[in-house]
């Protein structure tokens, strides 16, 4: 390389062709489907019309020019044959008659000319004069048969030359015209032209047609991609042919159904959550409500009560009738004090904070049995010196409570059995009765409790399910992603 | 939003719909202006420049050695048989030679009497029987095989009943020559001698202005019976045997003086004798015997003038 000149190396560098190659295709790719379509068959259709003329004309030319070329030659022997009698016998007469003849009969034949070894001409087919330009060169020597094409104004002439009789009786020259056979190429062009110029009508229709038929289900398919673009789900795109177009909307159909599906689904979630929303708002409100009558009815009348029973001892005359007094209060505050642990152990149950999750379910099923008079069955596995993280212990706490919760209230059921295992990656909870079940994809809308329940699982990555039939009891199962932990500290 | 894409795809679309229109209306106008190449480099003919011929020089009017023959046979074969002898006859003359040829035996004794011609071989009818006899001298004589005389046949198809010529009745009769002696004039003088009219005789006759066209006229069919010259017949059915087997004779005439060869009677005598001496001695070099071996000629002898005589009694 080091020997090139400078200018030699990478001589494309620099050059626009590919950019405008580039630019062209990328332009070309950008024009309409009408066009492209349009463009191909007219394209084809005038290829082929133009190779076919290309080479019905070449082929024709070919033709003509060998036909021509024969043609005059046998027309030549023809008459060299026939007009040697009357050269021979000197009938110049005949000779004029045999032109005149010859040339009526025979109109692609230009003229006829006898000439004698000597080349003077002996007889022509022209009137009025002999043209100039044929006049034999002087000293016309040994002539052979031979024939050449010649340029006239407005035609080729094929001329063959035929010595009669060996030469010696002179020769006849033959002159052909391709006037008459250029115009048959001419037609066989023209016609060729017209039916090229057909083909492509029928191109520019079909092509047409096809444009229609490809356009319309697209363009449907861009309306309906706008329509649920602008929030319209209820959009289907009639095809009724299984072309790819066909499959490409029928897929596009599928999935506007399934969005539209998903949007019904998110709308009622959405409803739902903001139901729940409102729920626990009413709940907390309900649950400070309670709180405060309960502070103001049993909390705060203990204390009026106290305060009297005070009063009262205040004014006590009598060291028994203190000691009495003291005594009556001491029962009735450690009453009061029972009913404000219990009443904090509603609020939070301190045993999930204090021993975890199992103790803490053993002890809420212990009391609910005993509160509602239910055969309880709960088994847990795999919760041995360790324990999940404290919101995955209070989510589980709460479903299992909802669960139980719901089975009281609706499914009069007397037996109720609980799994609650946790494996190397998650926690699993069943939750089974033998309650009178109910139809899940029906009571499943509008039932807070259990969209709680799902809600609670799903914020921690889990996954809810609910199998239920009527008269075939309740299963509910849960799973919620949980590594195993070390044991925690109960300070921790 | 959605409107305005679809208006500026449409306007786009438009002007590339303009530019497409152009490309087919080159591509089309291209594919008319493929124009052939054909002819060579020189000026074009002009057919419209036209120039007035004179009328062609007769070659009765050059100043040749003109030799006219009488077409015994077809010009075309009188012109290839006589050429060897006209090109020996150039060389003794040491003048050019030309060979005129007419359709009739009219034309050609016309000639001799006109004293357009220089020397002719003419047909013994046309010598024999006509006035004009006195306008020529008779110059040599062939001598064929031996013979300087000669017959007329009267031939049929190898396939045809007739026997004799009164058996032709009704058919196609061929005579050569109105002049001709044995083409013409002996049929016609052989069914007079029977009472015949050939008018009435025959169906038709024809004219085939040469022996070898009467002899293929009937050999082919196109006449069912013919005279000709007894010399024509044997030199044509020696060249091609199927003749002699396709044709029979059922006449022949009388012996008649050979087919002489004439000038004009105003001839100068030096010029005259120059030319006899030239024909009589013509089979003495080799290639004059080559040209009358070509003509199926011994040789030429001095005429007797009396065989032309009487043409048609018997001669011993």
């Amino acid at each position: 390389m080091s020997n090139h000149p400078r200018g030699m190396e990478r001589p494309w560098s620099g050059s626009p062709a590919p950019q405008i190659i580039g630019i062209l295709w990328k332009r070309l790719n950008s024009v309409s489907l009408w066009v492209k379509i349009m463009g191909m068959t007219i394209g084809v259709a005038m290829l082929v019309g133009i190779l076919s003329a290309l080479q019905a004309y070449h082929y024709a030319s070919a033709n003509l020019r060998e036909q021509l070329g024969e043609k005059s030659l046998s027309i030549a022997r023809e008459q060299a044959a026939q007009a040697e009698y009357f050269l021979l016998v000197h009938d110049l007469f005949s000779l004029h008659e045999l032109l005149k003849n010859t040339k009526k009969n025979r109109p692609d034949i230009r003229y006829l000319i006898f000439q004698d070894q000597q080349g003077e001409i002996l007889a022509h087919s022209f009137e009025n004069g002999f043209p100039v330009d044929l006049l034999p060169p002087a000293g016309v020597g040994p002539v052979e048969e031979r024939t050449i094409a010649m340029q006239a104004k407005g035609e080729i002439i094929w001329e063959s030359i035929v010595p009669i009789m060996g030469g010696s009786m002179g020769t006849l020259r033959v002159g052909v015209s391709d006037r008459e056979a250029r115009s048959l190429v001419r037609a066989l062009m023209n016609s060729l032209a017209l039916g090229t110029l057909l083909v492509i009508v029928l191109a520019i229709a079909s092509s047409a047609l096809l444009t229609r038929l490809l356009t319309k289900p697209i363009n449907r398919l861009l309306t309906a991609t706008c329509a649920i673009r602008s929030g319209n789900y209820n959009t289907t795109v009639a095809h009724p042919f299984h072309d790819e177009i066909g499959n490409l909307i029928e897929a596009f159909n599928v999935m506007a159904a399934q969005l539209k599906r998903a949007e019904e689904v998110n709308r009622e979630k959405e409803l739902l959550r903001s139901d729940f929303l409102k729920q626990i708002i009413a709940g907390q409100e309900e649950e400070r409500k309670r709180i405060a009558r309960e502070l103001h009815d049993q909390t705060g009348q203990a204390l009026v009560s106290f305060m009297v029973m005070l009063k009262m001892l205040e004014n006590a005359s009598t060291p028994a009738e203190l000691g009495n007094g003291l005594q009556q209060l001491k029962i009735v505050l450690a009453e009061e004090m029972e009913k404000l642990h219990q009443l904090t152990i509603e609020l939070r149950p301190s045993v999930l904070d204090d021993m975890g999750l199992a103790a803490a379910l053993a002890h809420y099923i212990k009391e609910f049995k005993e509160k509602h008079d239910i055969d309880i069955e709960l088994t847990i596995l795999g919760f041995e010196e360790k324990r999940p993280a404290p919101h995955v212990e209070i989510s589980i706490y709460r479903i299992i409570q909802e669960a139980l919760i719901n089975v009281l209230r609706h499914a009069a059921a007397k037996k109720i059995r609980i799994i609650l295992e946790w494996r190397s990656t998650d926690i699993r909870g069943v939750v089974e009765d033998d309650g009178r079940g109910f139809e899940v994809v029906k009571e499943k809308k509008g039932r807070l409790g259990l969209y709680g329940m799902e809600e609670r699982a799903r914020l921690l990555d889990g996954s809810f399910r609910i199998h239920s039939e009527p008269d075939e009891g309740t299963l509910v199962i849960f799973s919620i992603p949980q590594q195993e932990t070390p044991h925690r500290d109960r300070e921790a | 939003m959605r409107t305005s894409i679809f208006s500026e795809r449409k306007l786009r679309a438009e002007q590339e719909h303009g530019l497409l229109a152009i490309v087919l209306l080159l591509l089309l106008l291209c594919a008319g202006c493929g124009q052939d190449k054909d002819g060579q480099a020189r000026p074009p003919i002009d057919f419209d420049r036209r120039v007035e011929l004179s009328p062609p020089v007769s070659p009765l009017d050059r100043d040749d050695f003109k030799v006219a023959v009488a077409a015994i046979i077809s010009p075309r074969g009188t012109a290839e048989s006589y050429a060897p002898l006209l090109t020996r006859l150039e060389k003794e003359l040491g003048r050019k030679v030309t060979l005129v040829q007419r359709r009739t035996y009219q034309e050609i004794n016309r000639m001799v009497i006109d004293n357009q011609i220089d020397l002719a071989f003419i047909c013994t009818g046309a010598y024999a029987a006509s006035p004009d006899r006195r306008h020529m001298t008779l110059l040599v004589v062939p001598q064929i095989q031996g013979k300087t005389t000669y017959q007329s046949f009267i031939i049929v198809a190898t396939a045809s009943p007739a026997l004799r010529l009164q058996d032709l009745s009704g058919k196609v009769f061929a005579f050569t020559d109105p002049l001709s002696n044995t083409g013409h004039l002996y049929p016609r003088f052989l069914l007079q001698t029977l009472g015949l009219n050939p008018e009435i005789f025959f169906k038709r006759t024809i004219f085939t202005y040469s022996h070898d066209r009467s002899i293929h006229a009937v050999s082919s069919g196109v006449a069912d019976g013919g005279g000709v010259d007894s010399l024509v017949y044997h030199y044509a059915a020696t060249k091609d045997p199927a003749l002699k087997e396709k044709t029979r004779i059922i006449h022949s005439s009388p012996e008649f003086g050979m087919p002489p060869v004439v000038v004009p009677v105003a001839t100068d005598p030096g010029q005259l004798e120059f030319l006899r001496t030239i024909f009589l001695e013509l089979h003495q070099n080799r290639e004059g015997a080559k040209a009358l071996s070509d003509l199926g000629i011994d040789k030429f002898v001095f005429p007797d003038e009396a065989m032309y005589d009487n043409l048609y009694r018997p001669r011993p």
